[in-house]
């Protein structure tokens, strides 16, 4: 099996902090005043705005030799459905990946959008489908339980498929009807996009198995990890299917292992030193402090604390380049195909990652005859 | 201020009127050789039909169009795609994107529309369509009763119009129920696209009155128009609101009549009657209403479908919309738009086969003419 590797782009901000309320690069932090020119906040049609950015980045993965970019879902940041049309165009081989909920979505229109967007692009598109934790501040008013979100996310795929591949489809669901569907001839030749989903609730379990083509597990030790991989591929062949795995990562790589985690110490304690609070540790009203550092150290090369201070993946990865290859060949061996790396800033990031790392573990990976290609 | 939309032709486009089908795109026959734009992505030299349609945005953007009109069919390219990877490759273009409200939830749609005009520095508009019901809307995955629908719009837009400056707005609708929802900073307090509605029954002109900006007609005789815009007019002061009639037709422009009359004369030419009669048959076409839409036949002369200064025949032809549209020199077709605007109308939607080249027929020629006339200056005085 070979190795894939996405690229996640800021779709909310970004900046060399470690801590999203300190990002300077885009209008997203309201704390940041003196903006860089190109968080554009008035109408002006030429001037540099975040989209110009984003495509920056697209091209950086792209030019660095990454398979595809992860477009996430935050409330307040770009829409990834319009962040990947916008981006399409800018890169010819990437592969786009955004971050949807299926269950705010027509799941005939989203087909449709789909199969415009894979002719557009000669079949690039994938889709993460994906469920949020409702809490009464949800900015979209809607009180939907994660039950119920995978309960509509199961529908949703059940027509989105078989309103592609099986016309005339007609489907009777709680959340979705549809009657004499599917696509006219023009249309028709463009694949499915494959689906990428979470969750570790025995509902989402379920629809994984069902339906997912690639499952994002969470960042664990390998032990954990083969567990995990092990109990759901179980539960796919119940359906006479097999699944693809994900990991999500933060990474921090850098020449020396004192490098990397010299560098990460830095900027946790630039963040800690200020009084800004850390909206994201709804747990800890007073913010994690200095000393919280060594206790997010979860395992060899892993740690905790990222979640605490910027939306996504909680857990990272963090050495030099070669521990970093190392760990990504275990997760590699123990059955992980594709992994979605993050790092700030993401344009000099996706140089030094795209350049320095991915060639070491394409070298690593390539030894092990397993992993080839 | 009036606006000019151009078009885009989302369903595949003839390379000449007069072809039998669409030449460019995949809806018609595609073959090795023939330059229509495909599927692949430059290999062998060949395009996906969007390099085609970036291509008529920009004729449309630099021949002087306001913006582009991105219709939604079945069987199309989806305008949501279409316009946010135009966004990125035109500068002052404003690009309508057509939809039903049945197809998003509007919270979904309010970010993903505030996050388009982020991207395009607030250039979209919408054309709101409420869908006509039956076997198409099922094809939709939608079952909702004709006058529920547009009381659905309604609230779709009641919501869409109340979470967009940022929150907490809650709604408690037959359709929709949101508490305290509102789009986020940065996303919150774009421009809000304006508003193209489509409808004639009463259901659709209360909707109209609430929400939209245009009032947006099919080409009709001017005596029908007249009614129609005065019931809008009517139906929306009651809301203390006023919706700007907007008319959408075909256009066929050249520098002496007999030239554009030629195109049509080539493109009649190439009807084929067998196959019209076909499909025609079992189906009672025309309903009486006007000479406009007497039934066409074999027999039916080209002059035969003149009225009012117009052509009854666009249907026949195979394009879309209103069978009545305009064929003329570059001046009747200022006059004839200039007409319309006196009438009241301030939004015009054209169209025209092959959309490219024929963007700058009437972009270059056409509207510069009218630009310069007296009632366009008063119109948008």
């Amino acid at each position: 099996m070979s190795i894939e590797f996405f690229w996640q782009l800021p779709a909310s901000g970004d900046g060399r902090s470690i801590h999203k309320e300190h990002w300077n690069r885009g209008d997203y932090t309201p704390a940041i005043t003196d903006r860089p020119v190109f968080a554009r906040t008035d109408v002006r049609r030429d001037g540099y705005t975040w989209y110009d950015h984003l495509a920056q980045i697209a091209r950086a993965a792209e030019i660095t030799g990454f398979d595809g970019v992860l477009i996430p879902q935050t409330p307040a940041g770009e829409e990834p459905w319009i962040v990947a049309g916008a981006l399409a165009r800018e890169a010819r081989r990437l592969t786009f990946l955004p971050s949807l909920p299926a269950p705010f979505l027509s799941a005939v229109y989203a087909a449709k959008i789909a199969i415009s967007f894979q002719r557009l692009t000669g079949g690039r598109l994938a889709w993460n489908l994906v469920t949020e934790e409702h809490t009464a501040k949800s900015w979209h008013g809607h009180r939907w339980s994660i039950s119920e979100q995978i309960a509509r996310t199961d529908e949703f795929l059940d027509v989105v498929k078989g309103f592609w591949n099986h016309p005339p489809f007609t489907y009777q669901g709680r959340y979705y009807e549809v009657e004499n569907g599917g696509f006219g001839l023009a249309l028709t030749g463009p694949e499915l996009p494959l689906i990428y989903l979470s969750g570790e609730t025995e509902e989402a379990l379920a629809l994984s198995a069902k339906h997912a083509d690639v499952h994002f597990l969470p960042l664990d030790s390998i032990a954990a990890t083969r567990g995990r991989i092990d109990d759901l591929s179980r539960r796919a062949a119940e359906h006479g299917r097999t699944l693809r795995f994900a990991i999500q990562a933060d990474v921090v790589a850098r020449h020396t292992s004192e490098d990397a985690w010299g560098d990460l110490r830095d900027r946790w304690n630039k963040v800690t030193a200020k009084t800004v609070p850390i909206s994201s540790s709804p747990d800890n009203s007073q913010g994690p402090s200095k000393e919280d550092f060594n206790g997010l150290i979860k395992g060899p090369n892993l740690w905790a604390g990222f979640g605490l201070v910027r939306p996504g993946a909680p857990v990272g990865i963090v050495g030099s380049y070669e521990e970093v290859a190392e760990r990504i060949k275990d997760y590699a061996e123990a059955g992980i195909s594709t992994f979605a790396l993050s790092a700030n800033p993401h344009l000099e990031e996706a140089y030094r990652i795209g350049e320095q790392l991915l060639p070491l573990i394409r070298e690593l990976t390539a030894k092990d005859v397993s992993l080839a290609a | 201020m009036t606006q000019f939309h151009w078009r885009i032709p989302i369903h595949g486009c003839k390379g000449d009127l007069a072809a039998p089908f669409y030449t460019r795109g995949t809806w018609g026959p595609v073959s090795q050789g023939k330059p229509a734009p495909t599927l692949t992505d430059g290999e062998n030299g060949r395009f996906p039909y969007h390099d085609y349609l970036l291509e008529v945005a920009k004729a449309a953007e630099i021949s002087g169009f306001d913006g582009a009109l991105i219709p939604s069919f079945p069987d199309s390219e989806d305008p949501w795609v279409i316009a946010s990877s135009i966004a990125r490759h035109t500068k002052t273009l404003r690009f309508m994107i057509a939809y039903q409200p049945c197809w998003l939830n509007p919270l979904y749609a309010a970010k993903a529309s505030a996050s388009l005009q982020r991207l395009s520095g607030g250039r979209l508009l919408f054309n709101i369509i409420t869908g006509g019901g039956g076997p198409q809307q099922l094809w939709w995955g939608d079952r909702i009763a004709h006058d529920d629908r547009y009381t659905r719009t309604t609230e779709f837009l009641d919501v869409l119009k109340g979470v967009w400056n940022g929150g907490p707005f809650s709604y408690h609708g037959k359709f929709f129920q949101i508490e305290e929802a509102g789009l986020p900073e940065p996303l919150a307090g774009q421009v809000f696209p304006e508003l193209y509605f489509v409808g004639s029954s009463d259901a659709a002109l209360a909707a109209q009155g609430k929400h939209a900006d245009y009032d947006l007609t099919h080409l009709e005789p001017r005596e029908n128009l007249k009614v129609k815009f005065n019931r809008v007019k009517e139906l929306a002061s009651k809301d203390g609101r006023t919706v700007k009639p907007a008319v959408r037709f075909n256009i066929i422009a050249r520098q002496t009549p007999e030239q554009a009359w030629e195109v049509v004369r080539r493109a009649w030419a190439q009807v084929d009657w067998d196959a019209r009669e076909r499909n025609q048959r079992g189906q009672r076409r025309g309903d009486g209403v006007g000479s406009w839409r007497t039934e066409i036949t074999r027999n039916t002369r080209i002059e035969d479908l003149v009225f009012e200064g117009l052509w009854a025949g666009f249907g026949t032809l195979g394009s879309q919309g209103s069978p009545l549209g305009f064929v003329g020199s570059y001046e009747q077709a200022a006059e004839t738009i200039d007409g319309f605007i006196q009438l009241g109308v301030q939004g015009f939607i054209l169209s025209s086969t092959p959309a490219l080249e024929e963007a700058f027929h009437v972009g270059e020629e056409v509207l510069p003419l009218v630009r310069g006339s007296t009632s366009f200056k008063i119109a948008t005085r």
